[in-house]
């Protein structure tokens, strides 16, 4: 079940342009979803566009004030291994970021060290590992990343995506909310799609997507 | 600047006023003009640099996740804004220089700079530009350039040229009018001061004057006018007066000078009336001593006659009677030799003594030139002079070689010697018994040069300079007439043509040298 909700300067177009938009929305969504098996050979320039990704989220994201405070750097946490969390790892480690220096920390898939990461890439695969650790790191102020097409139903917050040969990402605002992420509008304004999924114990979800750019 | 010199002072006010007023609306409206212009720019600037760094600011996310559809939205919203017509957005590290993202105003034929300067403001006719890099996290992820057209600025300009232009034009003819009231104030006293000189110059009328106007300068200087004419008017009465006194002095004096002429007149007559009588009475000298001269020889003669008369008779008694003896005819013819020797001689003296005084005497009244022998004439003047000189024991001594032949005027010759001589042995000679006097005569260079010098007392040396002067004397109330000398220096200047000096020193001599041509021309004629 889908409810649609305008939040964005199109929806002050009316009501018969979101319900085009969004249906257009549904389409590439699924799309995007198909799209992201195939990205699975991703190039070295994908990863390197999607780690300077990684590292602009940070400034347009605040964090809640307590979880600042824990430490002086600004923590990377990695999720299991993949090619982007080695560059990650090379790339990120060291450079300053919201007057901080960038910790990477690899975690495996260890939860107990989420305490005190500030943003945690998951690798794509699919692994009751992941969801624990997802599941985990939902409760915390901690943007998660990930790039499996699920990922925001399973508690994401923003999903790295390859639409043509463009790398895009998708916000799931509702996590964000919940964790006390403030995100900020302007990246909301280049995302691909932004969405409010509610994460419902029957593991249902209510998806609501607003799409802000247009290619 | 001539024409300002040349032009009238209501014009010169007239002018001053209205540039002072031009020079000071069009300095402020310029000054203003140019403030405007300056702000307006300044805050031109501010806002397309603030506009600009919002259009950054909302275009960081569009630059750090590569989304120029986003970038473009956002520069899209500058359509508002109808004097950009142009805003481009480039990306920091992108490996081209063409914008990220472009907005251009409809209709406008403009397109993005390659890559402009990270921050600038610069400036054409028609527009301005503005660059400013966009930071994110302290980091310059890319910039935006802006170009706004210069439209609005013209205008505003033109405006408030055109609103300065009335402004000009209504002030010139505000101060046209203030100045042509003011500068009316200021020249209608001058001129009526100007009309006031004029009238006096042509009517001479120095009472008249102008009204007073005012306390300013004009208004002193009408009163300095007017005090200056009433001065004026009382010189010109003291002037009119001092001239009609003048006039009246000019006549008493012409009167004066009228009776002082006559009078000089009547000097002149009396002085050569005197002069005659001077002449006249050395003439009379001359006869008293000529007759005194001759009757000594023709009362021997006399004498000597009757002598021989009565013995003749007695003679003739004797030879009638018979009685005549040889002895008695002998004694007779002796005495009768005797007799008629004693006669002859005397006759012949007296004869002698009557040519010499004949020629003197006419030469002294004749005045008539001619040729005489120098040394011969002095012998014959002081040969009438002798009865004067013989009473005394006074000398006389002439040097005068002989032979000189002097042709001038003898009678005022032998005046001139006579008066000397006189004058030696009247004031000279006074208390002296034997007196010298000395003529010394010589021909020199056609001029015969006469010293005479006699030792006697001699004049004092204050009344030396005044001995030539008519009427000068020391024998007042004694017989001298103080012509004298006078007489002489006349003759011997005018006569003989000559020149006179004199020198003394007083108790001691006086001398006279006297210089005259030898040949005197028949310029001279009966001047005395």
């Amino acid at each position: 079940m889908h409810r649609l909700i305008g939040t964005t300067k199109s929806s002050i177009r009316g009501v018969n342009v979101n319900t085009r938009l969004s249906r257009l929305m549904s389409c590439l969504l699924l799309f995007g979803l198909l799209f992201a098996s195939y990205a699975q050979a991703t190039t070295e320039l994908e990863r390197k566009v999607k780690a300077a990704y990684i590292y602009n989220f940070a400034k347009f994201i605040d964090w809640p004030s307590q979880s600042s405070r824990v430490g002086n750097d600004f923590v990377i946490c990695i999720a299991g291994h993949s090619a982007l969390g080695t560059l990650i790892n090379n790339t990120l480690e060291n450079r300053p970021i919201k007057n901080r220096i960038i910790n990477v920390r690899n975690i495996g898939w260890s939860t107990q060290q989420l305490d005190g990461c500030h943003i945690l890439y998951v690798n794509n695969v699919d692994t009751p590992a992941v969801n624990q650790v997802l599941a985990v790191a939902a409760g915390k102020p901690i943007l998660t990343i990930g790039e499996s097409s699920e990922f925001l139903q399973k508690g994401g917050i923003i999903q790295l995506l390859l639409v043509g040969d463009k790398v895009r990402f998708n916000v799931n605002q509702a996590t964000a909310d919940k964790v006390d992420l403030t995100i900020s509008a302007k990246l909301l304004e280049v995302a691909y799609h932004v969405m409010r999924i509610q994460s419902r114990d029957d593991g249902d979800s209510d998806i609501t997507t607003t799409r802000h750019a247009l290619l | 600047m001539p024409y300002f010199s040349n032009a009238s002072i209501s014009r010169k006010l007239s002018l001053t006023l209205i540039a002072m007023s031009a020079a000071t609306v069009i300095l402020a409206s310029f000054a203003f003009l140019a403030y405007d212009w300056i702000s307006t720019r300044q805050s031109m600037v501010n806002d397309v640099s603030s506009l600009s760094k919002v259009i950054g600011s909302n275009s960081t996310a569009a630059l750090s996740f590569n989304d120029p559809g986003t970038a473009t939205e956002v520069l899209n919203a500058l359509s508002a804004r109808e004097h950009i017509q142009l805003a481009c957005i480039y990306k920091q590290d992108s490996a081209e220089n063409t914008a990220f993202a472009f907005y251009i105003k409809d209709g406008r034929d403009i397109g993005c700079p390659t890559r402009p300067a990270e921050s600038e403001v610069a400036f054409s006719f028609s527009d301005m530009s503005i660059s400013s890099p966009i930071t994110l996290d302290q980091e310059v992820v890319g910039t935006v350039y802006m170009n706004q057209s210069l439209d609005e600025l013209w205008n505003a300009a033109t405006v408030h040229l055109q609103v300065i232009c009335v402004v000009i034009a209504t002030a010139l003819g505000f101060s046209l009018l203030v100045a042509s009231r003011l500068q009316r104030q200021i020249t209608q006293p001058i001129l009526s001061l100007a009309t006031t000189a004029q009238n006096i110059t042509a009517s001479k009328d120095y009472s008249l004057r102008t009204p007073a106007a005012g306390q300013d300068e004009v208004g002193k200087l009408i009163e300095h006018f007017n005090s200056m004419l009433s001065e004026i008017e009382t010189r010109d009465a003291e002037v009119r007066r001092a001239k009609e006194q003048l006039q009246e002095q000019v006549k008493q004096t012409m009167l004066a000078y009228t009776e002082q002429q006559q009078t000089m007149q009547r000097l002149k007559d009396t002085q050569r009336q005197l002069v005659q009588t001077e002449k006249m009475a050395s003439l009379g000298g001359l006869v008293a001593g000529v007759a005194h001269e001759i009757n000594t020889p023709v009362g021997v003669g006399v004498t000597a006659a009757s002598t021989l008369k009565s013995r003749t008779k007695d003679f003739q008694e004797s030879y009638e009677n018979n009685t005549l003896t040889a002895t008695g005819l002998k004694q007779y013819v002796e005495m009768a030799t005797l007799s008629s020797r004693m006669i002859l001689t005397n006759l012949e003296r007296a004869a002698e003594l009557i040519q010499s005084f004949k020629q003197v005497a006419v030469d002294q009244t004749s005045s008539e030139q001619r040729e005489f022998e120098l040394a011969g004439y002095l012998k014959e003047i002081l040969l009438s002079l002798r009865p004067k000189l013989k009473a005394s024991k006074h000398v006389v001594e002439v040097n005068c070689p002989s032979g000189i032949m002097v042709n001038s005027y003898p009678g005022a010759f032998s005046q001139i010697m006579t008066n000397l001589i006189m004058n030696s042995l009247i004031h000279g000679f006074e208390y002296q018994e034997e007196g010298k006097i000395t003529i010394n005569a010589s021909l020199k260079g056609g001029e015969i040069h006469l010293h005479y010098e006699d030792n006697g007392v001699g004049v004092s040396v204050e009344n030396q300079a005044k001995i030539f002067d008519p009427f000068f004397t020391t024998k007042r109330g004694f017989g001298g007439s103080g012509l004298g000398l006078h007489v002489v220096y006349n003759l011997v200047t005018h006569t003989l043509n000559g020149h006179i000096t004199m020198n003394s020193k007083p108790g001691e001599f006086m001398a006279y040298d006297i210089t005259f041509p030898l040949q005197e021309g028949l310029r001279h004629e009966k001047q005395v």
